[in-house]
């Protein structure tokens, strides 16, 4: 389980005033301040990166480790229901940034503060979806297509499993450690299970591979209401199911938008 | 004519009995003949070049197999295989795969100990007797510079240096195919090309930006489609036809070796060569941007020549004259040189020198250290600069691009150490027109001094296109001919060589005052006499500002349409416009002074009364304009509550309402609070007498195992900011020490944060406690999983969904604290 350490040459201020809650404020919010903050987010940021393949018996929703781990909730297993094998996932970006961030809120620098946290969510996913991609690259030369990852939290799978799943996705050098209270520090981490499906034929006739809302917290259900963003969905029971993916999904606001 | 690699090697051996798991490359030893008989197929069906089975002959990979001492014994049993099933003309490639680790920084794989992996291998395969040596399916260009300099090390056979490309036309770790031909072809390799990953179609484009960037031939091998599992087994669904269709358009597209990788079996082979039996090519011209000086990052290529717009190069990574950063470099700590970097960039630089001249310490530790820090946080290409042929040579190792070696003058010794270097590792060369006599004063004087270098350089090796050329600058406070000097050299450089130029600009103006405006005035008519990249200081809003309008002048930015869209609205009547107004580039232009509300930068000549204009400061989010209003209500001898009240909170109140509105965001909330917090704080400066009474005093925490306190942070601040007192403790914060801080601090609120499902029951936990010890504060909860059913079940006498409505509940718990 090596460690691997990504360049971060940019952090995508798009999604860091996205992070900020500031995507509908427009030109009303100065751009500079989020560039800034982005530039300065990266002197603190140290992405880096752990995965580890698994079997995955899906019939008992089970990721064939040592020590075995069963999943506990539907939304989870239905996420995974194809798969043959899943990839954890752990990354991080170190802690400078947190310790940036609260020293802003200590100068009073609310505004740099609440920026640069954004910044940190940002770039820790852009950490990810590096690795991410080499997630996929790799599993694609051995025929199998990878579902977008999915973390603890998400749906009703829960934080608690933060203890068990960590040890299994990073080794002891990415730094990242779990709290009683199943959170991870640094808190700009995350860890994640990619479930490898094998491809048979067009790829793009199974749905599951992008991210299913309703699997997410029922507050980012109760927004998806207009008759343009219900397109871009199917109801499949009482979940709504995107069709189109991230890039064609109107609703910005998605805690699993790739985009 | 084409030449036709053979196909997929794994495949065809696994249907000749290896078995799943089973180490691949002991199939040499273990069973030559099958082997032989595999490569044998290839050459019965069409391949003019067949690969070794040795894609994972290198001690790394064999280790897994516990064949790490075999690497010799299997590479010559493979060289032989292959041998075996040769005709008279077929050539044999020696295959070099990746160890399957990344090297440093990336991952854990030091750069010198993956050369000394893959010098073993190739060395067995050129020993053994193979014609070229293909390194293949390398995902990172720095593992592929370290099997290239490893291959140029041990043998001369041509090397081949192909990469895996992603469907985005990059490697996973960001190399288009432009950055990896420009950087190969210049540390040596032979062929340049890609394989595996894709499937034709894709690669195509590969090819096209590779023919583009290189004069050297271009092999391609692409996979037969994206792999399926049918029945646990990896099946490629491209079929010899459909795969064969494609050679043609490749061929066409610049692509002179054309084989196959993954799913292709000698039946696709035999179809690519039929295709192409038709097929006549034709030359290559090589292209203009292939004849182009071109430096390279790991991701990206920046083009020097009269062809291209000049490009700045950052100057600022240089201790010499900088304490702090030398210091900084002396301790170790890469905070600054990052800094700098970044800004300089920000701040439109194209290139970065770096220069690790700090008395004292190890140049080269330290020049490989920033390299490689550098290398992970900016992609423009850097220019190593040092006098230190260790360090030069730890930075170029480092380097996961092509960098400028900044700068080889004609002395001896120089030119002995350095050259062979740069040439190593694929550097281009600032020439420099210093020899053992000093410093030559005329133009025509500096000519012949730099001709000696670019003789010794093209003597070693060196490609036109590798070299640049210095004129060296004077100081023309001690010589009044100096600039012209200088100015006259690079005319003679474009006529006698026409290499690009580089120059640093400061030294003509040392010793006199406004030293700025004459760098900037030297640096507009070096553009003119055929400067190409000047090295100076991004930061000089002056000289950035010449090099702006030269720019238009020169015809490099056409009709002045980048300069109209940097400048539109900008004051003509400065000294100078280098205030960073209306420019992109400039640094910190307008962090923390424009609008929160509409975007513009002060406030000027606002109607209204002083606590009007106060008001909607704080509504902006405007911090510098709030100081000098709040001075002058003072000096109106307005009280310090009055404004407050119909000023600051007011404001306050009205972007809280349009916050709960929809209106604007958190982030304009705390621009607000921020500058409410410069008002509070004028305030008190000038008014220290008439402090402003509190409206209650908040104890604030996040709970016991929540480590997240951004929440509790951005309520905390607004509070305050708001009149209240808070007394903030922090998160992690168990029951006892919130009980006894309330206690003790006289807490008229308790406001508790809990971030996760997890830490929840804390919040019922410590009001209980509060409660049992009979605190008389009252309690207030927040958070993301806290909502108000909860916060009424656990006790609480209310719940704030979010800051805003934090400060309203506040307000209202004091009315009923009375």
């Amino acid at each position: 389980m090596p460690v691997y350490r990504f360049p971060l040459t940019h952090i995508d201020a798009a999604e860091a005033r996205r992070y900020a809650g500031l995507a509908k404020a427009g030109e009303a919010f100065p751009e500079e301040m989020i560039t800034s903050a982005c530039r300065e987010g990266l002197l603190y940021a140290e992405g880096r990166a752990a995965w580890h393949s698994y079997s995955y018996d899906r019939n008992t929703a089970t990721i064939l480790a040592n020590p075995v781990l069963s999943l506990e909730g539907r939304d989870i297993q239905n996420h995974l229901h194809e798969a043959e094998e899943v990839v954890l996932l752990a990354a991080t970006i170190g802690p400078a940034i947190e310790q940036a961030t609260e020293k802003c809120f200590a100068d009073g620098h609310y505004t740099k503060g609440l920026l640069l946290d954004a910044v940190g969510t940002t770039a820790v996913e852009m950490v990810a979806d590096k690795a991410n991609r080499m997630i996929e690259e790799e599993a694609a030369r051995r025929g199998y297509r990878a579902t977008w990852r999915y973390s603890p939290g998400y749906g009703d799978w829960d934080v608690s499993v933060q203890k068990a799943l960590l040890p299994l996705a990073g080794p002891s050098g990415l730094d990242i450690s779990v709290t009683e209270g199943c959170m991870l520090q640094p808190q700009k981490s995350i860890t994640a299970v990619i479930g490898l499906i094998p491809r048979h034929g067009n790829p793009e006739s199974t749905d599951d591979t992008e991210p299913s809302e309703g699997n997410l917290k029922a507050a980012n259900t109760e927004s998806v209401s207009t008759d343009k963003e219900k397109d871009a969905h199917d109801i499949k029971g009482d979940k709504l199911i995107c069709r189109k993916g991230c890039a064609a999904c109107p609703k910005t606001d998605c805690i699993a938008r790739k985009l | 004519m084409i030449k036709i690699f053979d196909g997929a090697m794994g495949t065809m051996l696994q249907a000749a009995g290896l078995k799943p798991g089973a180490c691949p490359e002991q199939f040499n030893l273990e069973n030559p003949a099958a082997v032989t008989a595999i490569h044998r197929q290839y050459v019965e069906k069409g391949a003019d070049i067949i690969e070794t089975n040795t894609f994972g002959a290198n001690r790394i990979k064999l280790s897994h197999y516990g064949l790490r001492d075999k690497v010799r014994e299997i590479c010559h049993a493979a060289v032989g295989a292959a041998r075996a099933a040769c005709n008279s003309d077929t050539k044999v490639a020696g295959s070099v795969g990746s160890t399957g680790k990344l090297i440093a920084p990336l991952g854990e794989l030091s750069f010198d100990e993956a050369v000394d992996v893959f010098k073993e291998q190739i060395g067995a395969m050129a020993e053994a007797g193979v014609d070229y040596i293909i390194i293949e399916t390398i995902i990172d260009i720095q593992e592929m510079r370290a099997a290239l300099l490893a291959a140029k090390s041990v043998t001369d056979k041509p090397v081949i240096c192909q990469l895996a490309f992603g469907s985005d036309g990059r490697t996973v770790t960001g190399t288009d195919p432009q950055t990896a031909a420009i950087l190969l072809e210049a540390m040596g390799a032979d062929i340049i090309g890609a394989n595996c990953s894709l499937g034709p179609a894709q690669l195509l484009p590969v090819v096209q930006a590779m023919a583009e960037a290189t004069d050297r031939p271009i092999s391609i091998q692409p996979n037969a489609g994206m792999p399926e599992l049918i029945q646990g087994k990896t099946v490629f669904p491209m079929q010899p036809d459909e795969f064969a269709s494609w050679a043609p358009k490749l061929a066409e597209a610049g692509a002179s070796i054309i084989g196959g990788c993954c799913g292709t079996t000698p039946e696709h082979i035999a179809a690519v060569a039929k295709a192409l039996q038709a097929y006549t090519p034709k030359e290559r011209p090589v292209s203009e941007r292939a004849k182009t000086t071109a430096l390279t990052s790991r991701s990206r290529t920046v083009f020097l020549g009269p062809a291209y717009p000049p490009v700045l190069i950052g100057e600022r990574i240089n201790p010499t004259g900088r304490k702090v950063l030398a210091a900084e470099i002396k301790s170790g700590s890469w905070q600054m040189v990052k800094k700098d970097a970044l800004e300089q960039v920000q701040a439109g630089a194209g290139i970065l020198d770096v220069n690790m001249g700090v008395p004292g310490i190890d140049q080269a530790q330290a020049m490989a250290e920033a390299v490689t820090e550098l290398s992970m946080l900016i992609d423009v290409p850097l220019a190593i600069d040092t006098t230190d042929p260790a360090a030069l040579e730890a930075g170029l190792k480092a380097y996961p691009g092509r960098a400028l070696v900044n700068s080889v003058s004609a002395e001896p010794d120089r030119i002995k150490e350095f050259l062979p270097l740069a040439k190593k590792y694929g550097a281009a060369i600032l020439c420099l027109p210093i020899g053992t006599d000093g410093v030559p004063q005329t133009a025509q004087e500096r000519v012949e001094v730099a001709r000696k270098v670019v003789e010794a350089a093209l003597e070693a090796g060196f490609r036109r296109k590798d070299l640049l050329l210095d004129p060296l600058v004077l100081t023309v406070a001690a010589d009044a001919e100096a600039a012209k000097e200088t100015l006259n050299t690079l005319r003679l450089y474009r006529k006698e060589f026409g290499f690009p130029t580089v120059m640093g600009l400061s030294n003509v103006s040392f010793g006199l005052p406004c030293r700025p405006l004459v760098n900037a005035a030297f640096c507009t008519l070096a553009l003119d006499a055929g400067l190409d990249a000047p090295i100076l200081n991004p930061f000089d809003a002056t000289l950035r500002d010449a090099m702006n309008a030269a720019l238009v002048l020169l015809g490099h930015d056409k009709q002045g349409q980048s300069f109209s869209l940097k400048y539109s609205g900008a004051s003509v009547t400065g000294a100078t416009l280098g205030t960073g107004q209306g420019m992109p580039g400039a640094v910190g232009a307008g962090a923390g002074t424009a609008s929160a509300m509409t975007g513009s930068t002060a406030v000027v000549a606002e109607e209204g009364d002083v606590l009007s204009k106060i008001r909607r400061a704080v509504i902006r989010g405007e911090k510098e304009t709030i100081i000098t209003l709040v001075k002058e209500a003072v000096e109106q001898a307005i009280p310090a509550i009055e404004i407050t009240e119909q000023g600051l909170t007011a404001a306050m109140t009205e972007i809280g309402e349009a916050y709960g509105a929809g209106r604007v965001f958190l982030p304009q909330v705390m621009l607000a609070a921020e500058t409410m917090r410069a008002a509070f704080q004028t305030l008190k400066t000038e008014l220290p007498t008439q402090a402003v009474t509190s409206k209650g005093r908040v104890l604030m925490a996040t709970v016991k195992g929540d480590i997240h306190d951004l929440g509790k942070n951005i309520v905390a601040a607004l509070l305050e900011n708001n009149g209240f007192t808070v007394i903030d403790l922090g998160k992690d914060v168990p029951a006892e020490t919130i009980v006894a801080q309330a206690e003790a601090q006289q807490a008229d609120i308790v406001g508790l944060c809990a971030l996760m499902t997890t830490t929840l029951p804390e919040i019922d936990k410590t009001i209980a406690a509060l409660k049992k010890a009979g605190v008389p504060s009252l309690t207030m909860a927040g958070g993301a999983v806290v909502n108000n059913e909860y916060a009424t079940q656990a006790g609480a006498d209310g719940y704030a969904p979010d800051a805003v409505s934090a400060v309203k509940l506040a307000q209202k718990l004091m009315q009923l604290k009375g």
